[in-house]
C-alpha cells in the first residue's frame, strides 16, 4: 500500500488547527423527490475542511459526492432540496443566507472545477471573457482591468501565449489547457474554498499530473481549502491530506489518508483499495471486485447499506445503520463489525 | 466563410431547375390547350374555330416544340427578366412587370410580420422556459397554440372586426397598401404575424431549456451571476442557433399565408397576384411566381446560414 | 417476461433540471410498467390532451351522424328565412340562400373529417414506404430522396397544393369521364366527389414529407444500434424484439406525425376550399363556408365565425392532442 503513498503533501494540519474551518458541514440531508419515491442522495454527512487543506472525497459514481459538492454552493439541481443540517461556508451559514448574499459568494469564497471542461465553458463565448466575468461582478474591474487580471491568471495556470489565449473559444484549446482554463475562472476571485469534481478523470495519465501539480502549487499559495472529488483512490493518496470514504450517500469512513488507506477499518474501504490495481501487485492473485452493485437510493432499508455486498456482514447489521465513531486516533468509521469478530 | 457560401448558392441551382421545371411541365399540361383558349377568346366567334389563327398562336407560344425545349426556353427568358405574358389578363402584361409591381408589398409585409413574430415569440418562449411548467409555461403556449391554430382567414376577419369596427383602434382598411410604416399595415402585419408565433414560440422554449440544462450554465451560476445574467449573457446566445432557423423558416410559410392576409386586406401583392392567378388558371404568371418564391426563400435560408455563423463561433471558425 | 435482465423498467435520470444530478444514481421504479402503460398514465394526465380527445371523437361521431343530427337539409334553401343571425329555429343562423348554417357546419365536419383521414392515410402510407425505401437503398437514392424532401420542404406549401389542385383538375376530370364511359358508375360525373378527389391527391402529394423523413431517421438509427443485435445474441424472439423496440420507437413518433397533419390536413382543406380551388359547391366546406361569409363579414359575422371558430377549434384541439401523444409517447422529449 505504501507506494501508492509517494511523498505525503506538506499540509497546514499543525498550524491550522488554531484556524477556524473554511467550510463546516453538520449532518447535511439532501433529498430529491421523484414520482417513483424520494430520493435521499446524501444522508448525515459532515466534515470540516481548513485552510490549506485538500480533503478527499472518494466513492463510485452515485455515492453522492457531486451532490455534496453542489450543495456547499447550493447549487443542486431541481427538484432537490436540502431537507436537514446545516454549512458554514467561511463563518457564515449559507443556508439562511438569501439568493443575492448567496451569489456574492459564489467565486470570492467558493468556487468550482467541473469535470468536463468541454461543457463547463460557455462555447460561445471567447474564454477570456469568463474569466473576467466574476472579476467584473465580484471585484468590480473595469473591463481592460478585469482583461488585464485574466491574462496574468492564465500565466498562472500555465497557459502559453496569454493575450492571444483570451479572444479564443473553448473548442480551440486541447483537453489539458482547457482544464487549465476551467482552473483559472475559478480562482479568479481567490476563493477561500476550491469544489474541485473530478478535474482529472476526463484527461490523460500525463495530462492529470500537470493538473493536479498545479492544485496543489495553487492551494499553496492562496492557503485555500480544497475538497477533492473523485474514484480514483490512488489521486487521493498522492495528492489529499484526509478523506472521505463515501456510500450511498453516506461517509462511511473518514481520517488521514495515510491512516485510512494504510488501516481500513471499514470493509467498503478495504474492498476499494483493493480494487485498485497495482504496479508492483502479484500478477498471480485474480483482480478483485467488490460484488455487486450499489443500492437504489429510493426507500434505503433500515440497515446498514452495504451490508448486501459486505464479507462481514451479519444480522446486527441489517437492524440499524452504523454511525460514524472513532476508531483511531483521527479515525473514524460508520460500521458495526469493524472491530472484527 | 466565403467558399462556403459560393458552395451553398451553387447548391442551390439544381433544386431551383427541379422546382421550375416541375412547375412548368404540371402548369403547361394541367392548363389545357392554351392556344385553343386563345382562339376561342380573341378570334372572331363568327367564323366558328378559327385553324389558321389556331396554328398561328401555336407557333407564337412555341408549342409544337418539345417540352424540354419549351422549358429551356423560358428559363433562359426568365434569365434574362422575361417570365413570359399573362395571356390572361388583358393587355397581355409582361409577367416580370406583374411581379416586381407585386413583390416589394408583400416582402416587406412579410418583414414585418417576421418583426413582430420574433419580438413576441422569442421573448414569450423564454419565459415559458425559465418557469417551465409553470403557469406562464401553460399560459403562453397554449396561448400561442390557439394565435397559430386559427386559420388567417378567419383570424383576419375577427381582427378588423373587433379591432376596427367595434372598437375604431385603427383606421378602416380595405383600400390596400399604404407603405411600412403606415397604420394601416400593423393589423395585417399582425394576423400574419400570427401564423408562426407557435412554431417561435415553441423552438425557443425548447432551445432555452436545452441550453438551462447544460453543465456551462451551471458553473455560470457557481461564478456568482444572477439568473438574469445567466440567461442574458449564455443562455440567450448559445439557444439562437435553432431559433434563428425557425424564424428563417417561419419567413417562408409567411410568404404562403400572404395568399390570404393580402385579399382580405386588398393588398395588391405577391399573395394576391398568385390567388387571382390560380382561380384565373394563369398558368404564366403562377409559374413566374413560383420561380420568384422559391429564390426568394432560398435567399432566407442563406441569410439564416450568415447569422449561424456570426452567432457561433464555431461555425465561423470551421468552415 | 422473456429474459428477466431485460425487463423493460422505467428509467428515471436526472437531465440537470428535472431530476437528481448524473451520477446520484439510476433509479428504477418501483413496479415495472410497460411502455404503453407509462404512455397511457402520461396521456391521462394532460388535461389539454384529453379536451383534444374528447373534442375530435366528438367530431368524429357528429360527421358520422351529420344527417341524422342537421335539424334541416344542408341544401335546403328557405326563402323565407335569408340571413337571419342565430335564432331558436337557426342556432347559428342561416345564409344568403336561406340555408341552415348549422347543418351546413355539420356536413363541413364530414367533408373535412374524410378528406383529412384519405389525406393522413396517403401521407403515411406514402411516407412510410418513401422513407423505408430511401434508407434501405442508401447511397445515391437516399441521397436524391432527401434532398426531395429537403427542397419540398421550404417551399411554401399551401401554394403548391394549390398549384397542385389547379394543374390536375382538368386531368383528373378527363379520367373520372373517360373511366365513366366504360364503368357507368354515377359517382364518376359528380362534380363535387371529383373536387374531393383533387384536393385529397393535391394535399397528399405533399402531406408525406415530414412521415417519410421520419421513418427514414428511425430505421437508419434502428439499424446502426447495435442493441438489436445483442437482444438477439441473448435469445429473444425476432416477435419480441418487434414488439419492445422497433414498434414503440417508430409506431410513437408515427401517431404523433399522423395527429399532428391530420390537423394540418384539415387545415389545408379549408384553404384551399377557401381559395375557391378545394370543395365545388354545392359540396360543404368550412373553408368555402368563411369565403363566402366574407363578403358580408361586417353585417353577418356569424356566416364567418360559425365555421370559422369550429375549424380553429377543432384544429387546436388536434394540435393538443399531438403535443400530449408526443408527451407520452416520446418521453425523452418530454417537457420540452
Amino acid at each position: 500500500m505504501m507506494e501508492l503513498l509517494p511523498r505525503r503533501a506538506p499540509s497546514g494540519e499543525e498550524c491550522s488547527a488554531r484556524l477556524l474551518p473554511v467550510i463546516d458541514v453538520r449532518n447535511l440531508q439532501v433529498r430529491f423527490p421523484t414520482r417513483d419515491g424520494v430520493v435521499t442522495a446524501l444522508d448525515g454527512l459532515s466534515m470540516q475542511v481548513m485552510p490549506g487543506e485538500i480533503v478527499g472525497l472518494v466513492g463510485e459514481s452515485g455515492c453522492g459526492k457531486s451532490t455534496a459538492a453542489l450543495s456547499f454552493m447550493r447549487l443542486i439541481p431541481q427538484p432537490g432540496r436540502i431537507t436537514a443540517g446545516e454549512i458554514v461556508l467561511d463563518g457564515q451559514d449559507i443556508l439562511k443566507l438569501s439568493d443575492r448574499e448567496m451569489r456574492a459568494l459564489r467565486g470570492p469564497s467558493v468556487a468550482m472545477i467541473f469535470q468536463d471542461a468541454l461543457t463547463a465553458l460557455d462555447p460561445t463565448m471567447p474564454v477570456g471573457k469568463q474569466i473576467a466575468e466574476p472579476l467584473q461582478l465580484h471585484k468590480g474591474l473595469a473591463a481592460a482591468a478585469a482583461r488585464a487580471r485574466a491574462i496574468e491568471l492564465f500565466g498562472q495556470v500555465g497557459i502559453p501565449d496569454p493575450e492571444r489565449r483570451f479572444g479564443q473559444y473553448s473548442h480551440q484549446f486541447s483537453g489539458g489547457m482547457r482544464q487549465r482554463v476551467m482552473i483559472a475562472v475559478a480562482l479568479s476571485c481567490g476563493p477561500r474554498l476550491l469544489l474541485a469534481d473530478e478535474p482529472t478523470t476526463a484527461l490523460d495519465v500525463t495530462v492529470q499530473r500537470q493538473i493536479l501539480r498545479l492544485i496543489r502549487q495553487l492551494r499553496d499559495t492562496l492557503n485555500a481549502g480544497v475538497v477533492f472529488i473523485t474514484h480514483d483512490v490512488g489521486v487521493v493518496a498522492e495528492l489529499c491530506t484526509r478523506v472521505i470514504v463515501m456510500y450511498a450517500g453516506r461517509a462511511v469512513e473518514a481520517g488521514p489518508t495515510q491512516a485510512v488507506f494504510t488501516h481500513p477499518t471499514h470493509p467498503y474501504t478495504a474492498g476499494l483499495l483493493s480494487s485498485t490495481l497495482e504496479l508492483t501487485g502479484d500478477r498471480s492473485l485474480p483482480l478483485y471486485a467488490i460484488p455487486g452493485l450499489p443500492p437504489e437510493l429510493i426507500d434505503l432499508p433500515a440497515g446498514c447499506a452495504f451490508a448486501p455486498r459486505c464479507p462481514r456482514a451479519d444480522p446486527e447489521c441489517w437492524n440499524a445503520a452504523p454511525i460514524l465513531e472513532p476508531s483511531g486516533p483521527q479515525q473514524s468509521v460508520a460500521c458495526w463489525r469493524w472491530k472484527g469478530d | 466563410m466565403l467558399r462556403y457560401l459560393v458552395r451553398r448558392i451553387l447548391s442551390m441551382i439544381p433544386l431551383l431547375i427541379v422546382v421550375t421545371a416541375f412547375t412548368f411541365i404540371v402548369g403547361q399540361y394541367g392548363a389545357g390547350d392554351l392556344a385553343a383558349y386563345l382562339t376561342g377568346t380573341r378570334g372572331d366567334p363568327s367564323k366558328g374555330f378559327d385553324t389558321e389563327l389556331y396554328q398561328q398562336f401555336r407557333q407564337e407560344l412555341g408549342m409544337d416544340d418539345p417540352i424540354y425545349v419549351r422549358y429551356g426556353h423560358w428559363l433562359w427568358n426568365a434569365l434574362h427578366g422575361d417570365l413570359g405574358k399573362s395571356y390572361v389578363m388583358m393587355g397581355d402584361p409582361p409577367v416580370a412587370y406583374l411581379i416586381k409591381n407585386a413583390v416589394p408589398q408583400s416582402l416587406q409585409l412579410c418583414l414585418a410580420a417576421l418583426f413582430i413574430v420574433t419580438i413576441i415569440g422569442v421573448p414569450l418562449g423564454i419565459v415559458a422556459a425559465v418557469f417551465s411548467n409553470g403557469v406562464l409555461d401553460r399560459v403562453f403556449v397554449s396561448g400561442s397554440s390557439v394565435l397559430s391554430s386559427i386559420p388567417s382567414f378567419v383570424l383576419a376577419p375577427v381582427a378588423i372586426i373587433i379591432v376596427v369596427v367595434r372598437l375604431h383602434l385603427l383606421p378602416s382598411v380595405g383600400v390596400g397598401w399604404h407603405g411600412l410604416f403606415a397604420k394601416e399595415t400593423i393589423l395585417p402585419a399582425f394576423c400574419l404575424a400570427m401564423v408562426g408565433l407557435l412554431n417561435v414560440v415553441r423552438t425557443t422554449r425548447v432551445a432555452i431549456l436545452e441550453v438551462l440544462s447544460q453543465e456551462y450554465v451551471r458553473a455560470a451560476r457557481a461564478r456568482g451571476l444572477s439568473e438574469r445574467l445567466v440567461i442574458i449573457k449564455h443562455v440567450v446566445r448559445n439557444a439562437a442557433l435553432p431559433v434563428v432557423t425557425v424564424i428563417g423558416m417561419t419567413g417562408a410559410g409567411l410568404l404562403g399565408a400572404t395568399v390570404f392576409i393580402e385579399q382580405i386586406f386588398n393588398i395588391q401583392g405577391f399573395g394576391m397576384m398568385v390567388s387571382k392567378g390560380l382561380q384565373r388558371g394563369d398558368v404564366m404568371t403562377v409559374t413566374g411566381a413560383v420561380l420568384v418564391s422559391t429564390v426568394i426563400v432560398m435567399l432566407f435560408s442563406l441569410l439564416v446560414d450568415l447569422l449561424y455563423g456570426i452567432i457561433d463561433p464555431r461555425v465561423r471558425l470551421t468552415r | 417476461m422473456d429474459s428477466p435482465s431485460l425487463a423493460p423498467t422505467s428509467i428515471i435520470q436526472g437531465n440537470g433540471r428535472g431530476g437528481p444530478p448524473a451520477g446520484a444514481g439510476v433509479l428504477r421504479a418501483t413496479k415495472p410498467r410497460s411502455f404503453w402503460d407509462d404512455a397511457w398514465y402520461r396521456f391521462r394526465h394532460n388535461w389539454a390532451g384529453m379536451a383534444g380527445l374528447a373534442i375530435f371523437v366528438l367530431l368524429c361521431l357528429v360527421a358520422i351522424f351529420a344527417k341524422q343530427i342537421a335539424p334541416y337539409g344542408y341544401l335546403d334553401q328557405d326563402w323565407t328565412a335569408i340571413l337571419k343571425p342565430p335564432s331558436a329555429t337557426h342556432i347559428m343562423g342561416t345564409d344568403d340562400l336561406g340555408r341552415d348554417v348549422f347543418s351546413r357546419v355539420l356536413m363541413g365536419g364530414r367533408t373535412a373529417l374524410m378528406v383529412a383521414t384519405f389525406i393522413s392515410l396517403i401521407g403515411a402510407i406514402v411516407g412510410l414506404l418513401v422513407g423505408a425505401f430511401s434508407a434501405f437503398a442508401g447511397g445515391k437514392v437516399d441521397a436524391v430522396v432527401v434532398w426531395i424532401i429537403d427542397g419540398l420542404m421550404t417551399f411554401p406549401t399551401i401554394w403548391l397544393a394549390a398549384f397542385v389542385s389547379v394543374s390536375t383538375a382538368p386531368a383528373l376530370k378527363n379520367l373520372a369521364a373517360s373511366l365513366y364511359s366504360v364503368t357507368h358508375w354515377a359517382f364518376l360525373k359528380n362534380e363535387v366527389m371529383i373536387s374531393y378527389a383533387v384536393v385529397v391527391f393535391a394535399i397528399g402529394m405533399i402531406n408525406w414529407t415530414w412521415p417519410a423523413r421520419l421513418v427514414r431517421s428511425q430505421v437508419l438509427s434502428l439499424r446502426e444500434r447495435e442493441f438489436i443485435e445483442a437482444t438477439r445474441a441473448l435469445g429473444a424472439s425476432v416477435r419480441w424484439i418487434t414488439m419492445k423496440h422497433l414498434v414503440p420507437n417508430v409506431l410513437g413518433s408515427m401517431i404523433v406525425l399522423v395527429t399532428l397533419s391530420f390537423g394540418n390536413a384539415m387545415l389545408f382543406e379549408a384553404s384551399l376550399s377557401y381559395l375557391g380551388i378545394g370543395i365545388r359547391p354545392p359540396g360543404a366546406s368550412w373553408g368555402a363556408m368563411i369565403f363566402q361569409g366574407m363578403s358580408k363579414v361586417r353585417t353577418h359575422p356569424y356566416l364567418v365565425l360559425a365555421p370559422g371558430i369550429t375549424l380553429a377549434v377543432v384544429v387546436l384541439a388536434l394540435q393538443f392532442m399531438g403535443d400530449a401523444l408526443n408527451d407520452a409517447l416520446n418521453p425523452k422529449s418530454r417537457s420540452k
